[in-house]
């Protein structure tokens, strides 16, 4: 009997082990090296709040956050907009090869971020890139995807989306599989056509799947990083794009701390500074949500 | 519903097709170029859509063997497999604790977990680093493994998926029987576990296969580098050779979109199931 009590705990041991060593202790410690001026190499000189009030005054943060803003606002509706409708369709009893497609539309997610900002900036090279070519075809004029701030964002937002919609596509199925059948059943007979099943069922009770890819997009968004690294590091190692339109919050951080600057108490404080924006972020936004659901 | 009076098409069926065929265009067009891409010579890739393959790919293996991107792709296999098999080790024990036993500080960890899921690990890495430095891990592959073991999501999964798969009263009979608990948990928590396992194993591959940002500031021996970082480096050494470069990506792909097709049955709507059921 005395083994079944101690079993439990050994059995969690390992994972809080870890936990503790390299979760724990390094967000901690980072916390610690923020009120710090610290590059690295020289000896840490305790410093107070004087980095976050550098923060505070640093346009380059304000405008990552605002890139993030945007970011949001230009990925959240398509992804979730197409995510839905490709799961309708995938869910469809008309439809054939449901499994073939789902994996189709899944691959995306799977790709290297690395590789995938490589390809990208490939296909959508200015000069010789396959999407200005086949814009060409229908009379449009070459973009310059990856130098002007606009075409820069909506690239960025287009790997992210096409990254991501198959994933969410899936996310949206299994919701509504969860989904009891006898309500559509109960309103068929009822009369209600396939709009109004759509409409005043599924979406409705798909709004737990909803609050969590939309919280989990936004958290992302802070997040972008590998993709425009890649695609900006091929056009030309341009740190956060054309006039810094695509550097998130980690392109940030990361810049400050790893690329040239090294400045480790400088890109603390910046990382806690974003945890609390992602945190008083996701916060609101699932109060807002959750909120709705009463009303 | 086993028997078809039938076999009539719908008019809805077709317009489903064409819809899901395009998706389904737009979502593997840009594998379907860069697998062609990387049979071109380079200076031909500059003009033209390439739709069909060319015969320039030997050539341009030679030319990525010239650095050592062999050696990238052991590197990472063994990261990748040595960290799921440590993730699904660790996960699988915590995540059985948390769901098959009754103990004091059961509902705080199991908290704990769930918080931790949230926090985007990236924001902790200057701290990390240092550590790193610290203990002599900078420079190894150390790093890589063992950290992302401890994952949230892998001890949610298995919790999640413990908790109605195991009948409490087979652990009950066993225990009856004298069976210690560490063999409980081996010989029969793990076989119920098995597609659990399994789909955790084949997610922290990938995770693992994809990372960057660790590998990126751990890792400064080029020896010691992963794909991700051997595409990195193909970026800025193959800047001309583009035929080369895009072969190389293709190389890092491939492996990843063969494992899950081969594996995606159970995968795809296990990962779903376990997001939508939080």
């Amino acid at each position: 009997m005395r083994r079944q009590k101690t079993a439990p705990y050994l059995f969690a041991l390992p994972y809080f082990l870890i936990f503790l060593a390299f979760s724990v202790f390094p967000i901690l410690f980072s916390g610690f090296i923020s009120l710090n001026d610290w590059k690295g190499y020289n000896e840490p000189t305790f410093i107070g709040l004087q980095n976050y009030i550098e923060v505070f005054g640093d346009p380059r943060f304000y405008k990552a956050l605002g890139n993030t803003l945007l970011l949001m606002v230009m990925i959240i509706p398509f992804q979730l907009v197409l995510g839905f409708l490709l799961a309708l369709f995938l869910n469809s009893k008309y439809m054939k090869l449901k499994k073939t497609f789902r994996l189709l539309n899944f691959l995306p997610y799977l790709t290297t971020p690395i590789a995938l900002g490589v390809i990208f900036a490939l296909l959508f090279d200015p000069a010789f890139g396959t999407v200005n070519q086949v814009l060409e075809w229908f009379g449009i004029n070459a973009i310059n995807w990856t130098k002007e701030v606009w075409p820069a964002r909506a690239l960025v937002s287009m790997v992210t989306v096409w990254r991501y919609t198959g994933y969410t596509a899936v996310l949206f199925m299994a919701g509504i599989t969860n989904i009891n059948t006898d309500i559509y059943e109960a309103s068929e007979i009822d009369g209600a056509s396939s709009w109004q099943r759509t409409f005043r069922i599924t979406l409705p009770l798909l709004k737990p799947v909803t609050t969590f890819v939309v919280l989990s997009t936004m958290i992302g968004c802070f997040q972008i990083f590998e993709e425009p690294f890649m695609i900006f590091n091929v056009a030309g190692k341009l740190v956060g794009g054309p006039n810094n339109s695509v550097l998130t919050g980690i392109w940030l951080f990361y810049d400050t701390a790893f690329s040239n600057q090294f400045r480790n108490g400088y890109a603390a404080a910046i990382a806690v500074c974003l945890f609390a924006v992602i945190a008083v972020i996701s916060f609101v936004a699932n109060k807002l949500m959750s909120g709705k659901e009463d009303g | 519903m086993k028997i078809k009076a039938r076999r009539k098409i719908h008019w809805q069926t077709v317009v489903l097709m064409v819809v899901m065929v395009v998706a389904s265009l737009v979502a593997i067009a840009p594998f379907w170029f860069m697998l062609n891409m990387g049979t071109y010579k380079a200076n031909e890739l500059y003009t033209g859509i390439k739709l069909i393959p060319s015969n320039y790919l030997a050539q341009n293996f030679k030319s990525l063997m010239t650095i050592n991107f062999s050696r990238y792709y052991v590197n990472s296999l063994l990261v990748s497999t040595l960290c799921a098999g440590l993730t699904v080790l660790v996960c699988s024990m915590c995540g059985y604790a948390l769901s098959k036993y009754k103990f004091k500080g059961r509902k705080a960890m199991g908290n704990v977990v769930m918080l931790t899921m949230m926090v985007p690990t990236q924001l902790s890495l200057v701290g990390f680093v240092i550590e790193m430095n610290k203990i002599g891990w900078l420079n190894s592959l150390l790093p890589l493994i063992i950290p992302p073991a401890a994952s949230a999501f892998g001890v949610f999964w298995i919790r999640q998926y413990t908790r109605d798969c195991i009948p409490d009263s087979v652990i009950e009979s066993a225990r009856l029987d004298g069976c210690g608990e560490f063999r409980i948990f081996v010989q029969i928590g793990l076989p119920f576990m098995g597609p659990a396992c399994m789909t955790l194993a084949l997610l922290s591959f990938l995770w693992s296969w994809n990372s960057f940002v660790t590998p990126m500031i751990v890792l400064t021996n080029e020896k010691l580098y992963t794909v991700p970082l051997g595409i990195r480096q193909l970026a800025t050494q193959f800047r001309t050779d583009i035929g080369a470069q895009i072969l190389g990506l293709s190389l890092a792909t491939i492996p990843m979109l063969l494992l899950f097709a081969l594996f995606s049955k159970n995968l795809i709507s296990g990962l779903a199931s376990a997001a939508v059921k939080e």
